[in-house]
Formats: structure tokens, C-alpha cells, sequence
């Protein structure tokens, strides 16, 4: 058949994902805060301000539990191509108010903090070579990835982590976009190609065994 | 406020992009064509199948033109753990037909063919170091992907050609999704102004080319 344009709008009718239960061993687990940032949860309006009691809740467990936390913190400068090639003005500037971490959950001594000069913590930033400092191996971690915005940085974040075959987790209230978005993002991670190991949970639903008392990763099979 | 819920079902009405045309540097220019394989492309119900003819006249023209052009090749091997940890069924085994690109636009001798084992053709892939090489750099180089599935791993390789600050093209009839709705709902990411819609009819090449901030729409 001759290939055949999209109609000029589509409508389509999402369900969203349950959230759901996950007991984790901490030393098979990340934590991964994405731009939680004060550009983002601390100005105007939006679900972005409404997800940093969420975090709040996750990182104090998880921290509780030992698991690893990495934040990732996006920085720009006045010469970023965004700002003098694609047009956007200026923004999260190196050192500014804007670009620091909410103070709610500032990372603490021993956090891990990588700063990142894109959208995506796996365009140059160094992550992959953090999680293999720390023998975090795909295949046998879970990732839960929190932060704004659900469907542009964390976004990124997320697929990354499942296009590296790491069991990967959306815990819904530390994570937003637009209702819009979030549900067009989370669609995605529910088709066929993501589905396989990614999940859905909340702050309120995730627990960590004790240390050395889970020593297998969670049964996949399980989370889809 | 109080984090609320999702409702249990959003409706999203999504306006679909508009392609334009556009008119490139075949020096500033690589066409990544990603997947375009015989498991994916064979079903002539599909609309992959369908975006076979939009990628062969769009390969033309950027040989022609002498522009870069990249294929990505999906394979796996039997311990991939898509298999051995997440009980997903054996498939694009290495050196299996269903692997094999499509022949009305089998890469020619001297192109590059870039093999990966995941969705993303940056995760764990010589990619960077190939774009690198042949002076395909960010900011300065328009990148037009096509391929399949537009929702999976032709979608990594657009964000991720974007998130590093690559121009980044789609031409419409070269990518495809099982579905109308899947593409659209994968269009409405493709937000900002490094990215810009296009059809295989509407691309052409020449001597001097649209600039960057041309074909991001920020200059006329």
C-alpha cells in the first residue's frame, strides 16, 4: 500500500497505569531525582509543585535503607545551543537560584550529584560510568526514577534506564508533567516495546527489605 | 497543593504535526535509518511496510547529494537479557533473516551499518564515536531519522539525536508505528524547536542549505 498521512487530529482515549506495591533490596536498588529543581517545583503553577512531598517521602526511606541515591541536576550556560540556536531564552544558568535542588531534599553528604547540560543524563554526563563504579548492573537493579518533567527529563532518564535493561520504576507521585503528558508518556511505557521492565508505584508503596535479606532482583514477570 | 492522581482515563485530542519542506547542506546533513528490517517491514498490511518507499526515494536523494548516511541495525543474542532476565520470547537473533535490511534499501558497500542490542542506538554503541569521526556534530548538523517503530527505537534515536543538540528532522512517510495513534501520541513529544517535520518529497539537497535556526524555525 502508498503510505498514508495522519488525519489532521487524532483523538485517543488513555487509560493510566495502577500504581503498585514493590518490597526492594536496597543494595539492588537506585533512586534517581531528577531537575527537582526550584525552575521547575518552585515557580508558577503546575503538578511539578506538587510532587516534592513524594520525593521527600522515597528519599527518606530510602535512605533509611542504604539504597543509592544520584540526583541530577540540569545546568545550563549563555552558550548552550538552546539558547543561540534553537531559541529558548535563557535559563537554569550555571549557579543561579533557579538551577539549585529544592531545599526539601537537597542532597546530603555521599549523594551522588551529576550535573547535565542536556535533557538526557545519558548524553555525555557520566552516569553510566557512576553506576559501574558502584557494581549497579542492568539485569539485576531496580530503578526508580522521580523528577520533572515526567515527559522531557525524567523522561529521558527513564527510557534510558529501560534501554539499558534495568528494571525501571515510575513512582507517579514524585514524577509530573501535564495530566496531558504524563498520560501520553505513561502510554508509552505501557506498549509493547517498554512494558517488559518497566512499572508504576507511588512513594507510599514502595518498602525495602532489609539489607541482605533480599538478595535476588524482584521478579519481573510480576511488575507487567 | 496535594499530589492528585491521574484520572482513570485521559482523552487527548492531538493536532498532527505539519511537514515542511526543506532544503539541506549535503555536508551538514546524515540520514539515520533506523531498524528498517525484515521482521518489521515485511507485512505489506503495515504501515512500516508503507514507509519503505518514502525511505528508498529519501536514500536516493542523499546519495545523490553525497550526505552521510548511517543505518541502524536491531540484533540480539541468546543471552541478551531481554531474554535471560525478562522472559521475553528469542528474536532478532544475529545473522537471522528477519534481521536483514530491507533490499530496496540495502546499504550499499562503504556505508556505515551500526549493529546495537537495544532500543536506543546510543545505549552501549560506537554511535558517538562514529558521529564524531565523520564530523556529524551537534548544533551545526541537521539529522534526518527514519524507520521503525516510531513509538520505540526510531523514537530513541530522535530524542536522543535532539537531546544532544542535533537538529533533528522526521520526515513522516519514512517513520512508522503499529498505529496511527502511536504515532501521533509519539509526535506530541516532538515539542521544541530542534525538531521539525518533514516528508521524503519534501527534502532536498543543495550547495547552500537551510541554517540551523532556519530549519528550527527562530530565523525566516
Amino acid at each position: 500500500m502508498a503510505w498514508k498521512p495522519l488525519p489532521e487530529t487524532v483523538t485517543i482515549e488513555l487509560e493510566t497505569p495502577k500504581p503498585r506495591e514493590y518490597t526492594l533490596p536496597p543494595e539492588k536498588t537506585v533512586i534517581l531525582v531528577v531537575d527537582m529543581e526550584n525552575y521547575f517545583c518552585k515557580r508558577g503553577q503546575g503538578r511539578s509543585l506538587d510532587v516534592i512531598k513524594g520525593n521527600v517521602r522515597l528519599l527518606a526511606k530510602a535512605r533509611a535503607a542504604g539504597a543509592k541515591i544520584i540526583y541530577c541536576q540540569s545546568v545550563r550556560q549563555v552558550e548552550s545551543p538552546e539558547h543561540t540556536v534553537y531559541g529558548r531564552p535563557l535559563h537554569l544558568l550555571v549557579g543561579t537560584w533557579d538551577a539549585q535542588i529544592v531545599d526539601e531534599i537537597a542532597p546530603l553528604p555521599g549523594d551522588t550529584v551529576i550535573q547535565k547540560w542536556s535533557h538526557d543524563i545519558w548524553a555525555w554526563h557520566g552516569l553510566e560510568a557512576e553506576l559501574e563504579k558502584e557494581g549497579l548492573k542492568a539485569g539485576e537493579t531496580t530503578v526508580l526514577v522521580t523528577g520533572v518533567s515526567a515527559a522531557g527529563c525524567a523522561h529521558a532518564a527513564a527510557l534510558g534506564f529501560s534501554n539499558r535493561k534495568y528494571h525501571t520504576l515510575i513512582p507517579m507521585d514524585c514524577t509530573a508533567a501535564s495530566i496531558e503528558a504524563e498520560a501520553r508518556t505513561y502510554a508509552q511505557y505501557m506498549s509493547g516495546g517498554y512494558s517488559y521492565n518497566m512499572g508504576f508505584t507511588l512513594s507510599t508503596m514502595v518498602e525495602f527489605a532489609p539489607k541482605g535479606v533480599m538478595t535476588e532482583p524482584m521478579p519481573v514477570a510480576a511488575t507487567v | 497543593m496535594a499530589w492528585t492522581p491521574l484520572p482513570d482515563k485521559v482523552t487527548l485530542k492531538l493536532k498532527t504535526p505539519v511537514p515542511r519542506p526543506v532544503t539541506l547542506d549535503p555536508k551538514k546533513t546524515a540520514l539515520v535509518i533506523v531498524d528498517m528490517q525484515k521482521r518489521f517491514c515485511s507485512n505489506p498490511e503495515s504501515r512500516a511496510y508503507d514507509a519503505v518507499e518514502g525511505n528508498a526515494l529519501l536514500l536516493k536523494k542523499a546519495r545523490d547529494a553525497g550526505a552521510k548516511v548511517i543505518f541502524v541495525q536491531s540484533v540480539r543474542t541468546p543471552e541478551s537479557l531481554e531474554f535471560t532476565v525478562f522472559g521475553q520470547e528469542p528474536r532478532l537473533l544475529e545473522g537471522t533473516e528477519e534481521t536483514e535490511i530491507m533490499p530496496e534499501i540495502a546499504p550499499l558497500e562503504g556505508e556505515i551499518v551500526m549493529k546495537r542490542y537495544s532500543h536506543d542506538p546510543f545505549a552501549r554503541t560506537p554511535l558517538w564515536d562514529i558521529l564524531l569521526e565523520n564530523k556529524i556534530l551537534p548544533a551545526e548538523t541537521a539529522v534526518i531519522v527514519t524507520g521503525v517503530s516510531a513509538a520505540v527505537c526510531a523514537n530513541a534515536a530522535t530524542i536522543g539525536f535532539s537531546n544532544r543538540h542535533y537538529m533533528t528532522l522526521i520526515p513522516m512517510d519514512c517513520q512508522a508505528a503499529g498505529s496511527e495513534e502511536q504515532e501521533a501520541l509519539i509526535y506530541a513529544k516532538y515539542s521544541e524547536n530542534s525538531y521539525a517535520f518533514t516528508l521524503s518529497t519534501m527534502v532536498e539537497f543543495a550547495p547552500v542549505g537551510m541554517t540551523m535556526k532556519q530549519l528550527a524555525g527562530v530565523e525566516a
